[in-house]
């Protein structure tokens, strides 16, 4: 479904990460885990379109993507919910979700995706009127995973969905991401927490200092010595 | 020893060939530069060179042969230039202030030291002129100034510094003249009028140097003296977005006579202003500036009948004076415009120069300084209704100034046959051109 | 005749232009943070605009309001594309260095295509027309360019929050990045703005030449209180400006009344002041 072949990228011409090759197949969760800083982000936004890669390809439904404008990208199905949450702020949280299906002419398909989304999250239903930036940060996270998911996107990427969550929260918020899954919505997940984030997911690939370290079945790299290696560098 | 003889006689001959060649031809093509020093740039460029055309069709006037104006009496059109100097012709060098002092100052300068000039003339904006002044001043070179009209430039007790024009006292004297000639009965075809009826005053003026240099010899010299009482003192934010408080305070003042010192954006907005409101004093008075502007009666047109305004030069003066008639008729024949008080002003100024030019019979510095001093030009010569040019003092510490120098004061007046709105002269009551409309009559 | 209400009510018309001034202004910069130095000059082209078309076209200046808000639109679109778009990759002065050439190229282009000269409108439906409204005698040009402002703040204002585009915008300038992972075109967007601005200053220019004189230095006149009307307001907010505009009106009217006219600037920009000093994202600013 999506593909990643020796991407490199970065800021100007300065690489963030090098030669990276990724897969997510079809209905699949993959978890991308590595330490702050090892370029997670960088390959979410590049996939986006939001950074342009120094070489490599990327694509999608076998399609060459690379470097295409965002708007293009979500269009095809790909959605990015991204670091610290980044709703918006002066916007109720109706209008964020509805912003969230921009690109859904169909009245009544948006209308239906937003039934969906309260029953999937009650909490924003509650707060429907509510401005985003009046909202906890549980129900950020909440209200971002939601607008994701209005486009109707056929792979979901999650950018550090557990950042500055209480750790009850987490768990709810893993919780969601399970159920989704369930949906059979292929899911690209970006996580520090390699343990519960691996637990979740199919596959994995560990990140380190922007090359890929360790890839395979998530058993696989929760039983083996790669975790530890790959965030303490030894 | 006669080989010696000889040879002396030979160089003397050689030496004698060389000094006639080199002075014969420079004599016949002998030229009196003057340097004139203007805004010819920056956003007084305009002015600038409607300056310039006052000073080259003066210029042309005295080097040339007009047989025309020579026939009204006027002598330096029968010239064919400086008649003492052996027909010399005047050379204007134009040099350009940029409107900024220092830039004055500093072409003042030049003009002295890399052209040679004999003379200054500028330039313009008191400011500039004061630092031209000085310049001028330190290298004994003459200037003569017709364009600016800064009070303080002829108090400073310059020796080399000469203005033919009045300067803005000058003005305001006119204005209360006119004041008290409307209560003698002087005013042309109005009967005198009781001065109740126009005592008090409000005095609207910008908030800068032009604007409270006016307001201020209006408020504490003229009207205390002068007997009339000020209402309203109203210093105002120049190029102000909305003139509406400003207006709503004048007209409730309960003034007779509205006297403004504006530019012509603030001039329009206030006029229209009290067009709106209907207010009806019974005299409207405007320091020169915008209210002569060709804009401003764009903008207003019929409205403004009735409305006065202090001027140097009106056009108009021509159906009193044939001079300024004919010259009027040759300026319009070049430039396609009637004479503006700017184009006015230059040629007074280069007028000047040419009779003290003719009177030194050099161009020493010291020669011309005395031929200066002692210049009497006949008011027969000019295109002003003025007895005169000659320099002296009108006031304690007044040095250089042209006694004779006044202002006129004209009148906005709506022709319903033309349709047109004519600025008639009605001060100096002798050089009127039209009865004077009064009381100010409103503005349907 | 009450002078309070006759002053207050003629503060407010005012205001009202001054509002509809600072809208385009407050547009542009809540979607993308710039300030545009130009915008006087987009104003100052608005109006003559409207004056050619009275002039040249058709003898009523109210017929020049859609022509300059094309104008100010096509003006807005022109110095985005040109201009801004090329500038936002650099760092943030480039963007102040950008409008404000842009400022002294259109003052100056216009002083040398129109001349020095002030132009005026003398007829038109409202040009120098009283309307008297119970013992009140209103200037009806002020009156018209005051409902005029209402008017297009009412459809801004509902465009922003009723239409699918006006949401776009508004998450656009709340959140730029997001804005963009929902496949909103955020280059367009600038671009909307920019041609929104424009036409307002435009409409708000031709609106001006019923009561006012053109002139290419025209839009000084009216840019320091432009500007301190949005700051007022709360850079980037619609209603802010709205209220800051009516407030600036109203404070320079009672100024030059109750206390001296040379002091209303004066006034305004120490409101301004403190406003910034207490409260530093204007009265209704989001940030």
């Amino acid at each position: 479904m999506l593909a990643l072949t020796n991407v490199k990228a970065g800021y100007g011409q300065v690489p963030v990460v090098h030669d990276v090759t990724l897969e997510v197949r079809a209905g699949e969760m993959v978890s991308l885990i590595g330490a702050n800083g090892a370029g997670k982000s960088t390959i979410l936004k590049t996939i986006m379109g939001a950074v342009r890669p120094l070489s490599g390809q990327v694509h999608f439904l076998d399609e060459d993507i690379t470097g295409r404008p965002t708007p293009d990208i979500v269009r095809r199905g790909i959605v990015y919910v991204p670091e610290g949450k980044l709703v918006f702020e002066p916007l109720t949280v109706e209008e964020n979700l509805r912003l969230g299906a921009y690109l859904v002419n169909d009245k009544q398909v948006v209308q239906e995706r937003l039934e969906r989304a309260y029953a999937l999250f009650p909490r924003l239903a509650e707060r429907r009127n509510q401005r985003a930036g009046t909202l906890s940060g549980g129900e950020r996270t909440m209200l971002a995973i939601a607008r994701g998911l209005m486009s109707g996107p056929r792979l979901l990427m999650l950018d550090e969905p557990s950042l500055g969550l209480m750790p009850k929260l987490v768990t709810e918020m893993f919780a969601t991401i399970a159920a989704l899954k369930k949906t059979g919505l292929a899911i690209l997940l970006v996580e520090q927490r390699a343990r519960e984030a691996l637990e979740l997911a199919d596959r994995g690939y560990v990140l380190r200092t922007g090359r890929i370290v360790a890839s395979g079945s998530a058993a696989e790299l929760l039983s083996g010595e790669v975790l530890v290696q790959a965030f303490l560098g030894r | 020893m006669l080989r010696v003889r000889r040879w002396i006689r030979t160089i003397a001959a050689v030496l004698g060939l060389i000094v006639f060649v080199g002075t014969l031809p420079s004599a016949a093509q002998e030229t009196v530069k003057i340097g004139v020093i203007l805004p010819l740039s920056g956003p007084l460029a305009p002015t600038g060179q409607e300056l310039r055309r006052g000073y080259e069709l003066m210029v042309d006037i005295v080097n040339n042969v007009y047989p025309e104006l020579a026939a009204l009496g006027l002598e330096v059109a029968g010239w064919n230039g400086i008649p003492s100097l052996g027909g010399a012709k005047i050379e204007p060098i134009f040099a350009d202030s940029r409107g900024e002092p220092a830039v004055g100052a500093d072409m003042a300068r030049r003009l002295i030291l890399e052209q040679g000039v004999v003379g200054l003339m500028g330039a313009y904006q008191s400011s500039v002129t004061q630092t031209v002044a000085t310049v001028a001043e330190r290298h004994g070179i003459p200037l003569v100034n017709s364009d600016s009209s800064s009070p303080t430039l002829t108090t400073l007790g310059y020796e080399w510094f000469w203005r033919v024009t009045p300067h803005d006292m000058i003005f305001d004297d006119d204005l209360f003249n006119l004041l008290d000639g409307l209560v003698e009965g002087k005013a042309p075809g109005v009967p005198a009028v009781p001065k109740d009826s126009i005592r008090r005053l409000a005095v609207v003026v910008e908030n800068t140097e032009f604007g409270s240099a006016t307001g201020n010899d209006i408020v504490n010299r003229l009207a205390p003296e002068r007997g009339y009482e000020v209402v309203e003192y109203m210093r105002y934010q120049a190029n102000s977005p909305d003139l509406t408080s400003e207006t709503a305070r004048l007209v409730n003042s309960g003034a007779d006579v509205y006297l403004f010192a504006s530019y012509v954006s603030d001039a329009i907005l206030f006029m229209r202003t009290l067009a709106l409101r209907g207010a009806k004093p019974t005299l409207i008075w405007g320091q020169n500036a915008g209210f002569t502007n060709p804009d401003f009666v764009q903008a207003l047109g019929p409205a403004l009948h009735g409305v006065l305004t202090r001027s140097l030069f009106i056009a108009k003066i021509g159906e009193v004076r044939p001079i300024a008639a004919a010259i009027n008729e040759l300026y319009r024949q070049r430039y396609g415009t009637n004479l503006s008080e700017e184009s006015a002003r230059e040629m007074l100024g280069v007028l000047a120069w040419a009779h003290a030019l003719n009177n030194a019979g050099s161009t020493n510095p010291r020669a011309l300084q005395r031929a200066l001093n002692e210049l009497d030009i006949p008011g027969d010569q000019l295109i002003t209704p003025w007895q005169g040019i000659k320099f002296g003092s009108r006031r304690p510490g007044e040095k250089n100034q042209n006694i004779y120098a006044t202002g006129m004061i004209g009148q906005y007046q709506y022709n319903p046959e033309t349709g047109g709105v004519t600025l008639e002269i009605v001060y100096p009551f002798e050089a009127a051109t039209a009865d004077m409309v009064f009381p100010f009559p409103g503005w349907d | 005749m009450d002078v309070v209400l006759d002053i207050g009510i003629s503060g407010v018309l005012m205001g009202l232009v001054y509002a509809l001034l600072a809208l385009g202004l407050t547009v542009i910069f809540g979607i993308m943070d710039t300030v545009n130095f130009a915008h006087g000059e987009f104003l100052m082209l608005g109006m003559y605009a409207g004056y050619l078309t009275y002039a040249y076209l058709y003898p009523e200046p109210l017929a020049g309001v859609p022509v300059a808000g094309l104008v100010g639109m096509l003006l807005g679109v022109l110095a985005y594309t040109l201009l801004v778009k090329r500038l936002l990759s650099g760092p943030p002065i480039a963007q102040i260095f950008g409008t404000f050439g842009l400022m002294l190229f259109l003052r100056y282009g216009a002083l040398a295509v129109f001349g020095p000269n002030l132009r005026s409108a003398t007829q038109g439906l409202v040009v120098a027309k009283r309307l008297v409204v119970g013992g009140l005698t209103l200037d009806a040009a002020k009156v018209v360019a005051a409902a005029g402002s209402a008017f297009l703040f009412g459809l801004v204002y509902l465009m922003l929050r009723r239409t699918k585009l006006g949401l776009a915008l508004q998450a656009t300038a709340a959140n730029r990045e997001a804005a963009r992972y929902m496949g909103i075109d955020t280059d367009r967007m600038n671009l909307i703005g920019w041609a929104l601005g424009g036409a307002t200053a435009g409409m708000a220019g031709a609106l001006l030449v019923n009561f006012y004189y053109v002139s290419p230095t025209v839009g000084m006149v009216f840019s320091m209180i432009t500007f301190t009307t949005v700051a007022l307001g709360g850079f980037g907010s619609v209603p802010g400006a709205l209220i800051a505009g009516i407030l600036v009106g109203l404070i320079e009217v009672f100024t030059a009344q109750v206390i001296s006219p040379q002091l209303k600037l004066a006034v305004i920009y120490t409101v301004f002041f403190l406003v910034v000093l207490f409260r530093p994202r204007g009265l209704l600013g989001a940030r």
